[in-house]
């Protein structure tokens, strides 16, 4: 396997290259300018590891694929034309009124309740950009007012008018019944044909996605329609330098579904935050290959902290309405939640309760946290790593950011110490509970609100923050494995590598497939079973379409499922993708009981309201190779004891009074099964690993290491 | 092995399930004996586990407010009603075996206290004796009287226990769509007492080793329409409350019983304490009066109400607020009228939901709320009135009407008390009213017989800002998760297909500031000839008002469209209205033929509508804050451009302009200041001192020279409190033999 994976993220880029066996991590600078630049530099640290040239790389690689933040960035910077949306008469502020909760959208629980507050973000289209057509599909599907014809044309010129470079269309029950979207794209074509220089885009919000709900339709149709021009061009600029450097295969764009694509097959909304998806799916192949079995992902950075959840059974999480920015949009999105908690959260002093807060807010990396000395006044998460002696000051980030305790001491001094009337060492052990309780709570709301238990997980821990607070996290949620994963600085890059081609398709079908008025079951397996069809044929041309071959394009069939009206719904994987004989439908039935009493507790099931299927979503896949994670497995024993550490420190740790002689390791002179007893402290260019007491390190390839409780059995 | 069973086994002898062999009563009595005695929670002095280990302090409330939230965001997952699920509906809380609230779900915290009340019956009721408090016992209450808002708010109840001691009770609430009233859905109005209530459970024990008892089952899917939001909602708060159970036993597992002990009991004096310092920190101690009302106008409804209640009448809320420079925190609204034959009444634990909810989104924002904070305060509500009535048969179906607007004058205390410090970013002109509430029932569109609540009420505009305008509809004050919903959603469940859903003009307080927008829904009956439909928001009366001289968000209306030509006009394509805009131009109007009807009679007996009958409903907007001749005329000029304000409203606020070939509207600045500078002018020669003001109302004051509403008001105001009837006197100058009229 020859393979470049490359994850284009705010500050680094990262480059994951796997050649004949070698695995080789590296980072650049990202370069927005010109993500090219960056990316050429991430490969060159790359190849030059192993002895490559480029020319070599770009002929021989069987692909190179891309995760990028280039559309998150857009919507931050708001590059992108003036969208004019046409919607149903009636319902021209549908987008300004964002359903209430527009406001709130993409800020913490805290902000969300500050309504004194309350601001919505500047909007992609502006109220003169929006038109009323006049026509109306009731929610069966009856067309009861026809669209007018002229009325279209009329509102389309006065949109143009307007200045309007792209078309939205998002009609209200449009996926019940297309038909009118569709005739409003040949008007608009009519108008402005596709051969002229005027021609514009139109994105349909049907296409963009099959399900109810109008203004989450409408807001993913108009993100797509602003990011389009900016994606592509900053895509097609990627791929032309591939080419012009020697690859002749077409580039692979890694979709936050959790898949990857041609780039005439990539819409912009499925590559956002399609970095930090990409990581989970290498904690996914991880989880399979070691054996690992349920497995909470862990990425903390400097200013957030990302989880997601890996389920062994292949149960996938979704989010079907995520936010994105502070827009709820509704594609399929691989689950993941982002907390502002960091090595850059701030600390600060709540007056009401006379304790200790981290976060959100960030210090961010310029000027960062006290400690960096370029400016930064409050204390941080990482001033208090500093202080607590876990962190060397002289080597940091492999020695490219000098630490000033002083900064830190000066800056906890002033904002807790003071208030509180406590020391330093005692703000800086608060500071990192809390820092550490609030991660631990995000985690535990997602395992909870999925009905799952965190002592049935392992928790990964990867980002430059992960090795130092994952005990910390761990102890908290009673869980009492921690891996820290091999390539752990570049881990997204890794699960780029790791793709499979996937496209995923779904519809809204609201079936109800037991009756509990009438006690009767489902039986019209016609219907379902060709729009399931329909389904498999779109996913099967999209692979078709980037050279897959037939043979080798595979189906899971999902229902979301649901009792009664809930309007919380239940993912089920179909375990035929057929659904033939009443038999089917009941051992179908039978799976979603299972599961739903799995998360939510045996007795809440209630078929005594009726069952339905609100959707039906297909995903085809092609499976190609991967990395090999087999040898990453748990260890046996209590591994080989090192006795000799470089360094002896004293560091404070939460619990005890006194600072604990601590050793320090460099993870360079450390090898596979080599067993480092807490507390102590192992040094590598890419991470720091706390063994907190009560806790033992046992090291293994690659870097990685496990982190296990010693009073666990472990 | 089942965590219950391994920490439940209590000793053959033992009776009672308080601590230390103790029973509930003998444990709330000391409880209350020593906070009389001390001024603190349970007399504790000493915070031991904060102040020697802050760390595990934390740790301990993390990992209860993590199993409550965790408990909550899994459990809404069950429910099927959208009120619940999309809405946020719901919320959970642990509580000590005495019912103090030691924790609290994100949700609506309107219940911090009211579950609180509730479960405080059940201990000093005696339950532990008969019908008995066993592990694994379910008990459900929704009645007013007892300890909740309104019936439709339904709270369940687990005790839980370790090895043998009652040591917590987790408690949920959910919202229900429909309570088995005569008039469909879960908040009808024009109910005149309980009994037309609907269904009303009083702290029942309803359920034994986790499961609800059948017999109860079968009794509340046949006593409500659509039984199956009933079920589903009652499985998602048991699984709330069996989550949080769980999250108990591990902590007391992890740290000991002792420790847990200790902990919820220090938490609660702590959060008194955090309060009392919120109080001091924040506010200027003073005494702070601010008044609100409400109108009720049944007049409309006689020959379908009885005779007794089919008449109008106002509703008032003297609110005052004591605050000392020991961080007290005292409200009075002595003075508040009488109760009436209507579904409006509320009850002093209904009262205290209303606080919580305010207080939550105002002077204490943050995560860690509980009784302790309830214990710093108090509330004075005068037996007998509409806050505390001396008849238990009143309605309270919707107590939640009077109840935002009856705490305008307290949000507009806190804003002088901010002002007065400083903090002047915390000032927002009050709260909206939440309405209007659009309720119906009968045949649906899918044949069935059902009832429906749409929720988008939960947002309103959001007033206006110390320095800048309201924000158009965000979520209501109740519940910072609120969300209107999709049109296509509600449309699924509800039989009147949406014409229109837009930012209605004017709906926000005008001012230097101007509240936030509205919104206006235009619905057609459809696909059934039988709804009932309802109205529910303030017409007379601006219930809540503007501060520093801004106005109150405008009233609504009820515009009533019958026996339209809907079908012909679907027909042959004509034009039909999509959007009334304009109350003295309504575009309804301009684009039907049909029986319309103009009122203000916005709270109403149950309307019948057939199939393409309109209905109306406008939300309400945010109110303002200062001068309107302090606006810029530039932001004049972008609310009549972006829709939020009539173009010939541009006067009101003293600025002049016009249309330009663009279509859009641009101020004329030198004809504005002369406009401003007209109206100042006009201000001053219409002015007069206080003195004389008082002078010429006077003789009125004296005659309670109103209309009858008012007059009613205050005759009720002055016979039910002697200070009332005094301070009356004393303001007015009256002379301590005047008497109020008796008609």
């Amino acid at each position: 396997m020859k393979r470049v994976s490359v994850d284009i993220g705010g500050t680094f880029t990262d480059c994951f290259l796997v050649w004949d066996g070698q695995y080789v991590e590296a980072k650049a600078l990202t370069t927005h300018h010109n993500l090219a630049l960056g990316f050429n530099q991430a490969l060159k640290n790359a190849y030059e590891k192993i002895d490559l040239d480029l020319e070599t790389v770009m002929a021989e690689a069987d692909s190179v694929r891309y995760a990028t933040t280039l559309g998150t960035n857009a919507l931050i910077e708001r590059k992108g034309p003036r969208v004019g949306l046409l919607v149903t008469a009636g319902f021209e502020s549908t987008l300004p009124l964002s359903r209430g909760r527009g406001y709130a959208d993409g800020l913490s629980e805290r902000m969300q309740a500050d309504l004194p507050m309350a601001k919505r973000p500047d909007p992609l289209v502006p109220i003169p950009l929006i038109a009323g057509l006049r026509e109306r599909i009731d929610t069966n599907g009856n067309v009861l007012m026809k669209l007018i014809q002229d009325d279209v044309r009329r509102q389309v010129r006065k949109l143009v008018d307007q200045g309007a470079q792209a078309f939205v269309v998002c009609l209200v029950n449009a996926v019940s019944n297309p038909s009118h979207e569709l005739l409003v794209e040949e008007i608009i074509r009519e108008e402005y044909p596709s051969h002229m220089l005027g021609s514009m885009p139109i994105i349909l919000s049907h296409l963009v996605s099959g399900r109810k709900g109008e203004y989450v339709r409408s807001s993913s149709s108009i993100m797509d329609a602003f990011l389009h021009q900016v994606m592509y061009h900053g895509l097609s600029s990627l791929e032309l330098n591939l080419r012009e450097t020697g690859h002749k295969r077409p580039m692979l764009v890694i979709h936050n579904s959790g898949g990857m694509a041609q780039l005439n097959s990539t819409d912009a909304l499925q590559t956002i935050h399609s970095g930090p998806v990409a990581g989970i799916h290498a904690s996914e192949h991880l989880a399979e290959e070691a054996d690992l079995g349920n497995v909470i992902c862990t990425d903390m950075g400097g200013t957030s902290f990302d989880i997601g959840l890996v389920v062994s059974g292949g149960v996938k999480f979704y989010d079907f309405n995520p936010v994105i920015e502070r827009w709820m949009v509704c594609v399929p999105m691989v689950h993941l939640l982002t907390l502002g908690a960091g090595g850059g959260s701030i600390a600060w002093y709540d007056r009401m309760h006379h304790t200790v807060q981290t976060g959100p807010e960030s210090a961010g990396s310029d000027p960062g946290p006290a400690c960096y000395d370029k400016g930064g006044m409050q204390p941080t998460v990482s001033d208090a790593d500093l202080l607590l002696g876990y962190l060397d000051p002289d080597n940091y980030a492999g020695g490219a950011i000098k630490l000033n305790p002083r900064r830190s001491k000066f800056a906890m001094d002033e904002a807790l110490c003071e208030p509180l009337d406590i020391s330093v060492t005692e703000a800086a052990l608060l500071t990192r509970q809390k820092v550490d309780n609030n991660m631990a709570n995000g985690i535990f709301q997602e395992l909870r609100t999925r009905g799952y238990e965190p002592r049935q997980f392992t928790m990964l821990a990867y980002g430059g923050n992960g090795g130092l607070h994952c005990c910390g996290i761990a102890e908290v949620l009673g869980i009492d494995k921690v891996f820290v994963p091999p390539f752990s600085s570049v881990f997204s890059a890794v699960g780029a590598g790791n793709m499979h081609q996937l496209h995923i398709h779904e519809k809204s079908l609201y079936l109800t497939i037991y009756d509990s008025n009438t006690s009767k079951l489902f039986d019209d397996f016609d219907h379902l079973n060709q729009i399931i069809a329909d389904l498999e044929e779109a996913g099967k041309n999209d692979l078709l379409r980037q050279g897959m071959k037939a043979g080798q394009i595979k189906h899971r069939l999902e229902m979301d499922m649901r009792y009664g009206n809930q309007l919380a719904q239940t993912a089920v994987v179909s375990e035929v993708n057929r659904i033939e004989s009443r038999k089917e439908l009941l051992r179908l039935i039978g799976v979603f009981a299972r599961d739903y009493g799995k998360r939510f507790g045996e007795g809440s099931q209630a078929p005594e309201a009726g069952i339905r299927v609100n959707t039906v979503r297909v995903a085809s896949y092609v499976e190609l190779d991967t990395v090999n994670f087999g040898h990453m497995r748990k260890p046996e024993g209590a591994g080989n004891p090192v006795k000799k550490p470089k360094d002896i420190r004293k560091c404070w740790f939460v619990g005890h009074k006194e600072a604990l002689d601590t050793a320090f390791y460099q993870a360079e002179d450390l090898k596979p099964n080599d067993a480092i007893e807490a507390p102590a402290v192992v040094v590598s260019p890419s991470t720091t690993f706390l063994v907190q007491p009560g806790w033992r390190l046992i090291m293994n390839e690659q870097n990685a290491g496990w982190l296990l409780r010693v009073d666990q059995g472990n | 092995m089942n965590i219950m069973s391994a920490t439940n086994k209590a000793t053959a002898d033992q009776k009672a399930i308080g601590w230390d062999g103790r029973t509930l009563v003998e444990m709330i009595t000391e409880s209350e004996r020593l906070f009389a005695d001390t001024g603190r929670y349970w007399g504790i002095e000493d915070l031991s586990i904060k102040d020697k280990d802050p760390i595990k302090y934390e740790k301990i409330w993390s990992r209860l407010r993590g199993g409550l939230v965790g408990a909550r965001e899994t459990a809404l997952n069950i429910s099927a009603s959208p009120i619940v699920r999309e809405i946020g509906e719901l919320c959970f809380g642990l509580y000590t075996p005495e019912g103090d609230s030691i924790s609290l779900s994100t949700g609506i915290m309107a219940h911090i206290h009211t579950m609180s009340e509730a479960l405080k019956h059940i201990v000093r009721a005696d339950y532990e004796s008969n019908p008995g408090i066993e592990d694994g016992d379910i008990f459900v209450n929704n009645d007013p009287q007892l300890g909740d808002v309104h019936n439709a708010d339904v709270q369940e109840f687990v005790p839980i226990f370790w090895e043998g001691e009652l040591i917590a009770w987790a408690a949920g609430v959910t919202h229900e769509i429909d309570v088995g009233a005569p008039q469909p859905c879960g908040m009808p109005v024009g109910t005149v007492n309980r009994y037309e209530d609907g269904f009303i459970l009083s702290c029942e024990k309803v359920g034994s080793s986790d499961r609800l008892h059948r017999d109860y089952e079968h009794r509340s899917e046949s006593a409500t329409r659509m039984p199956f939001y009933w079920v589903l909602d009652e499985k998602c708060r048991i699984a709330g409350c069996h989550m949080i159970r769980n999250t108990v036993l591990r902590l007391i597992q992890e740290e000991g019983i002792d420790t847990y002990k200790t902990f919820i009991r220090e938490v609660i004096e702590d959060t008194r304490h955090a309060f009392v310092n919120r109080i001091k920190e924040m506010l200027v101690p003073g005494v702070y009066r601010s008044p609100s009302f409400m109108d009720v106008p049944h007049a409309g409804d006689k020959g379908v109400m009885p005779d007794y209640a089919a008449v109008d009448s106002l509703m008032n809320c003297p609110l005052e607020l004591s605050i000392d420079e020991h961080g007290s925190f005292d409200i009075d609204i002595d003075g508040a009228n009488k109760w009436g034959y209507h579904s409006f009444n509320c009850t002093p634990s209904g009262i205290q939901g209303g606080l919580w909810v305010t207080l939550c989104q105002t002077l204490i924002p943050n995560d860690k709320v509980n009784d302790g904070a309830y214990l710093a305060t108090t509330f004075n509500t005068p037996y007998g009135t509409w806050s505390n009535p001396d008849n238990l048969s009143v309605s309270n179906t919707l107590s939640w009407m009077f109840l935002i607007p009856c705490f305008t004058g307290l949000v507009h205390s806190l804003n002088r008390g901010f002002c007065g410090r400083g903090y002047l970013e915390e000032i927002i002109a009050a709260y909206p009213f939440t309405g209007n509430i659009t309720q119906g029932g009968g045949i649906n569109h899918h044949g069935h017989d059902g009832s429906w609540s749409n929720f988008e009420h939960s947002c309103s505009g959001v007033s206006a800002r110390w320095a800048w305008d309201g924000e158009t509809s965000c979520a209501a004050v109740w519940n910072p998760e609120g969300d209107m919903g999709d049109v296509e959603a509600w449309e699924i469940i509800e039989p009147a297909l949406y014409l229109g859903r837009n930012i209605r003009p004017n709906s926000g307080g005008f001012g230097k500031f101007r509240g936030g927008s509205a919104f206006e829904s235009v619905r057609m009956v459809y696909g059934t000839d039988r709804q009932l439909l309802y109205h529910a928001r303030d017409g007379h009366v601006h219930q809540c008002s503007g501060i520093f001289g801004g106005y109150p968000g405008s009233t609504g209306y009820r515009h009533t469209i019958k026996n339209t030509d809907m079908k012909e006009r679907i027909e042959k394509r004509l034009p039909y209205p999509v959007q009334d805009v304009d109350s003295e131009n309504s575009q309804i109007s301009a684009n039907i033929n049909a029986d319309e009807t103009f009122d203000r009679r916005l709270y109403h007996y149950p309307d019948p509508h057939g199939e393409y009958d309109l209905y109306l409903s406008q939300i309400c907007g945010g109110h303002g804050l200062g001068d309107v001749l302090e606006r810029r005329a530039e932001m004049v000029a972008e609310d009549i451009n972006t829709g939020h304000l009539l173009e010939r409203y541009a006067g009101s606020h003293g600025v002049v302009g016009s249309r330009v070939e663009d279509g859009d509207w641009t101020v004329d600045a030198t004809a504005t200041d002369t406009l401003r500078d007209e109206k100042r002018q006009q201000r001053l020669a219409q002015s007069q001192s206080v003195e004389e003001w008082m002078d010429s109302q006077r003789d009125r004051a004296a005659s309670l020279d109103y209309n009858v509403p008012v007059r009613k008001m205050h005759r009720e105001s002055c016979e039910l409190s002697e200070k009332w009837l005094n301070n009356y006197r004393s303001f007015w100058n009256l002379g301590d033999d005047w008497q109020p009229p008796t008609a």
